[in-house]
């Protein structure tokens, strides 16, 4: 990940710097200056990841202002996945538009080219010239390698699947679902007192995964009230989550993160059903069901 | 426990899923190329153009080479599944014995007529008319018998769904006696009591049968006398005989639940039966009316007849296509099977109309086309880069257009087909979906965007490039920055998961909340389906671009004649059905059925008038077409579509989210209709408006950049990669199962491999498949090296 970011910062570098060449040179002063902004964010991610995530000591500069301005209590971090396919985007599409007739490709390789090999300078760009190609480039190629080959100690990024590919009953019926009137009602209370006891601690009274110990988890209880959650899976499945835990989940998607107990073996069946039941009545969703085909 | 083997020391899970991609890739190829073949020749006879029956001519040579390759592979593919996979092999033989020898057959008419199709060129070259009168009474004779095809399609076929209905009650009333009867009825066993005298009354009020019991020291036994009034045709086959079920007394219950299963199955296999008997007899229509139109290509032309013979040679691959995806589709969701038992029990046809097979029939066939587009552009951009003479770099440049105009025609509306596949995966099976869109196979989906996302930004790349050979392109160079854009940010909405790869430290930042708290929403449904509908409606917008790009003025639409002015009113009267019909479902919706409360009904008004908008702008734009107002009508369109489906309803489908979830496929349906409306009235209106416009120049074949050719190939190998890896979720999504839940893989083989494993294999499939098409493709030029220099 870290060559992929690195190429594709230096990818991004050169891009912007010609551009922003190019556009000076035309007078597109405020195209010139987008792509100095575009610039200086990529030289900031290049140099101080810090500032983009709060890494290490340094200071949340823009997570803060995204707390700032979204008014949450937790910092926003632009993650590296997301930053570099959106700059390897980003990177795509100029050069898509750059090349897309031979006069436009003209017009944005003419500046390179004229740097590369245009003919009598004058001395500052000798200069720069070899400031570039004999100093600028092999320090960054050094650096790429170095980069490539350093040990790091942080722990592999993780890929987590959204709902895990567990063998689930499908026939499984929820034994509450057809309850009405008064019997749903009574149901109902016994499946909040049931949430109360064994899933409230860390689900929280909304369900939304705030519950008193929620904060004492590396990653917190699921969200139900989120509709990416329980609201995209079918009763059976959730009941499966409930009875298996962290510990049942498969072998594929491994290492999971959840902290889940095992409940199969302290609930009864039916309890597990009511808690099932309260989980989507206080989340105020909607399970999943098959369809008519 | 089943035998497994293997292929020269290969494990015969990676050996069939190499040998079927493949074999698939080709078959793809084969079956998508006449499609357009024989379109772009009856385009040359109407035209009488000849460089246009040189271009079919060009692609049918393609295919000449390709169906031996196919076809060898496709008898591999048969040894190693009956070598390797024998349990397996041997039950879907059981299931579709009848189909495969149809197949077989059919593989003999498409072999002989794919032949005689391409040999025959100049034998049935001239279009001198042979007896006019004679064709005449053909045409209409197969008119006539069309006719017909439809009245009994329309009027005639069996209600099936109520059949089932049937089945599925009657299964329902018998559990529901089973539940209440059971426990009582299994407590009087036990106590030895003569209970058949107790049971008369109360299970003919339950159940409405004459029921009978015999119990005797350790046995007991059901008898159920069928009261022919309740039932209707569809269960009469088990009514005839009385049902007795011998079970212990402790297994009362379950007995009857089997009962009730037999019954359901028995109503299915009934619909079943009636449905094949419909089909039959339309099959035997269509054929007569196949007959007859021959007969009339015979008498009016040589060349006529000739494009016959290309039309029943898509017709036979169609048919080829639709057997084979049964016996796919039967494997992902089968039907026909005894729901205790595990055993097939329907009939074939029965399992080959399964809930997976249509979705899967309209990917494949507009897949096909992507691939035979995008594969024969490519051809065609080797050809052209390594073209010795001008004249054969221009017939090729346009080849290579053609190809590439094929597979983005295809690809476009590709992405709805393939939702309504993953609709019906959702609906089959919740589970399996899950797997599909947010479990294991949820990473493949973002690799799957990639290459979708690669191969909309090269289809249009090329088209903006290919531009550069049109005088009066210029104009509208400037709007491509501001398409790439677009194309840029929906790619980036639609590349974005829901679960972000994090790294610890990021994680950390976000103090242990499961996603990240505003990228999150991009990886939703309803942000994916706005990215989607926008992308599609962008590279709509390069090709009106690329299209117009060398007209000058228009004439005035009253000159267009009738003819136009019908196309356009019929045209209007099509996108108005649609869009109303899908306004009045969501209307008419209960929301109980799809798990939603009464008090989100609010939610369904707002697609329905999104619906209804997008049909008052329809017939806005038809009125101002019509005043000679034809190309801002496509801007009101184009931007009320993207403000609609996107936009509005994107933004909406976050709201259903959250109270109506059970709506949201419903949701994209009709953001799927809205866009559909637009690709096809703008379409029809940009033909009527440029008809017969000034021409700035005519377009210079062959004068585009090197650049251009590297595009096709680039689409080439991106297609490949995702017909590869898609064929694997398709395949994987059945998890350990040979047929889902009916025939388990015992094997050591049948877990789901990591992503970078199946990255390996596919992307070894697709060097293989590339490498391969290049061998028979240089191998069909050895015979024609000269030709394209000598014809150009």
């Amino acid at each position: 990940m870290g060559l992929a970011l690195a190429i594709l910062v230096q990818a991004a570098l050169v891009a912007a710097l010609v551009l922003s060449a190019r556009l000076v040179r035309q007078g597109r002063l405020l195209a010139a200056s987008s792509m100095v902004v575009v610039l200086v964010v990529v030289f900031f991610k290049a140099a101080f990841p810090g500032l983009m995530i709060g890494r290490g000591d340094e200071a949340l500069v823009v997570p803060g202002i995204a707390m700032w301005a979204t008014g949450r209590d937790l910092p926003l971090p632009v993650p590296d996945v997301a930053f570099a396919s959106y700059l390897a985007l980003t990177v795509a599409g100029c050069l898509l538009v750059m090349t897309a007739s031979d006069k436009a490709q003209q017009r944005a390789l003419e500046p390179v080219r004229a740097f590369l090999v245009g003919g009598d300078p004058r001395p500052w760009q000798r200069w720069t010239r070899g400031l570039v190609l004999w100093l600028m480039v092999p320090l960054a190629c050094g650096w790429l390698v170095l980069d490539r080959y350093t040990v790091s100690a942080a722990p592999p990024v993780e890929s987590r699947q959204a709902h895990p590919s567990i063998g689930v009953d499908e026939d499984w019926e929820n034994p509450f679902a057809g309850l009405a009137g008064d019997e749903a009602e009574a149901a109902l209370a016994r499946a909040r007192d049931a949430w109360a006891v064994h899933c409230r601690a860390c689900h929280g009274m909304r369900a939304a995964g705030q519950g008193p110990l929620a904060r004492g988890y590396r990653l917190r209880p699921a969200d139900f009230t989120d509709p990416g959650t329980i609201a995209t899976v079918v009763e059976a499945y959730s009941l499966q989550r409930i009875l298996d835990g962290g510990v049942g989940l498969p072998a594929n998607g491994s290492p999971w993160d959840s902290a889940m107990p095992r409940w199969r073996d302290s609930l009864d069946a039916e309890t597990a059903w009511l808690a099932l039941v309260a989980a989507y009545d206080i989340a105020g969703v909607e399970p999943m069901t098959a369809e008519e085909l | 426990m089943q035998d497994y083997g293997t292929f020269f020391g290969l494990d015969p899970r990676t050996t069939v899923w190499f040998v079927a991609q493949i074999h698939l890739m080709f078959a793809g190829f084969v079956l998508g190329v006449p499609m357009f073949a024989v379109v772009v020749e009856v385009v040359g006879a109407r035209l009488r153009e000849p460089r246009y029956d040189r271009l079919a001519r060009d692609f049918a040579r393609l295919l000449s080479v390709a169906a031996a390759t196919t076809a060898a592979l496709g008898g591999l593919l048969v040894f190693v599944l009956l070598g390797l996979y024998p349990t397996f092999t041997t039950h879907l033989a059981g299931v579709f014995r009848s189909s495969f020898f149809l197949y077989g057959l059919v593989f003999f008419g498409e072999a002989f007529v794919l032949y005689f199709w391409f040999y025959s060129w100049d034998r049935l070259s001239s279009t001198e008319p042979r007896s006019p009168l004679m064709a005449r009474g053909f045409w209409a004779a197969t008119a006539a018998a069309l006719l017909v095809g439809v009245g009994v399609f329309l009027f005639a076929g069996p209600d099936v769904r109520g059949l089932r209905d049937v089945g599925v009650a009657e299964g329902e009333r018998v559990e529901r006696w089973a539940e209440q009867l059971g426990p009582w009825l299994a407590r009087a066993i036990e106590d030895g009591e003569e209970v058949a005298e107790y049971l008369v009354d109360p299970v003919d009020q339950l159940t409405g049968y004459e029921v009978s019991l015999v119990p005797d020291d350790d046995r007991a036994s059901i008898r159920i006398h069928r009261n022919a009034e309740l039932l209707v045709d569809a269960a009469a086959r088990l009514a005839e005989e009385d049902v007795t079920v011998e079970v212990a007394p402790a297994r009362l219950m379950e007995a009857a639940v089997v009962l009730a299963a037999d019954l359901e199955a028995g109503a299915a296999v009934t619909a079943a039966d009636a449905s094949a008997r419909h089909w039959k007899r339309l099959l035997a229509i269509g054929l007569v009316a196949l007959l007859l139109s021959c007969l009339a290509c015979a008498f009016t032309s040589a060349k006529t007849l000739h494009v016959w013979f290309g039309v029943l040679l898509n017709l036979l691959g169609l048919a080829l296509l639709l057997i084979a995806n049964s016996w796919i589709t039967y494997t992902m969701s089968p039907t026909g099977v005894h729901g205790a038992s595990g055993e097939f029990v329907g009939t074939t046809w029965q399992a080959t109309a399964n809930p997976l097979w249509n979705p899967l029939n309209l990917h494949r066939v507009l897949a096909n086309m992507v691939l035979g587009g995008f594969v024969a552009a490519a051809y065609a951009a080797v050809r052209s880069l390594a073209a010795p003479t001008e004249q054969a770099r221009e017939r090729y440049d346009w080849m290579g257009y053609v190809g590439n105009f094929v597979g983005m025609a295809a690809l476009l509306p590709l992405p709805f087909a393939g939702y309504y596949l993953g609709r019906e995966i959702y609906g089959y099976s919740p589970v399996m979906g899950n797997d599909m869109m947010g479990g294991a196979f949820s990473w493949s989906f973002i690799l799957q965007a990639l290459l979708i996302g690669m191969l909309f930004l090269g289809a249009n790349y090329y088209l903006w490039v290919g531009m550069q050979r049109i005088p009066g392109a210029n104009r509208y160079r400037r709007y491509i920055p501001w398409n790439t854009a677009i194309l840029v940010l929906c790619f980036a909405v639609w590349l974005t998961p829901h679960n972000l790869p994090l790294g610890a430290d990021e994680r950390a930042l976000m103090a242990g909340e499961s996603f990240h708290p505003v990228l999150k929403y991009f990886g939703l449904m309803s942000a994916k389906n706005a990215a989607v509908n926008l992308i599609i409606v962008s590279t709509f917008f390069s090709f009106l671009m690329y299209r117009r790009a060398n007209r000058g003025a228009v004439r005035p639409f009253a000159e267009q004649g009738v003819g136009a002015k019908i196309v356009l009113l019929g045209t209007l009267a099509t996108t108005l059905v649609g869009l109303a019909w899908y306004a009045s479902v969501v209307r008419g919706m209960d929301p109980a059925s799809i798990n939603v409360g009464e008090g989100a009904r609010w939610i369904f008004d707002g697609a329905m008038y999104a619906l209804l908008a997008q049909a008052a702008v329809c017939v806005v734009a038809t009125a101002m077409t019509l005043v000679d107002r034809g190309r801002t009508a496509q801007i009101l369109v184009l931007v009320s579509t993207v403000a609609l489906a996107t936009v509005f309803l994107g933004a909406w489908g976050f709201v259903a989210m959250t109270d109506a979830s059970g709506f949201l496929t419903s949701l994209a349906v009709c953001q799927t209709l809205i866009v559909l409306s637009c690709l096809l009235l703008v379409t029809v209106i940009d033909v009527l408006v440029f008809r017969g416009a000034k021409v700035i120049g005519r377009i210079r074949w062959g004068a585009i950049p090197r650049r251009a050719s590297y595009a096709l190939i680039w689409n080439c190998v991106a297609v490949v990669m995702l017909m590869g890896l898609m064929g694997y979720v398709r395949s994987g999504l059945r998890d350990d199962w040979h047929v889902y839940g009916v025939l388990r893989d015992t094997s050591e083989w049948a877990f789901t491999p990591t992503h970078a494993e199946m990255s390996v294999k596919v992307a070894l499939i697709s060097l293989i498949f590339i490498a391969l098409v290049a061998l028979v493709f240089w191998l069909g030029d050895l015979a024609h090296e000269d030709a394209p220099a000598e014809e150009g």
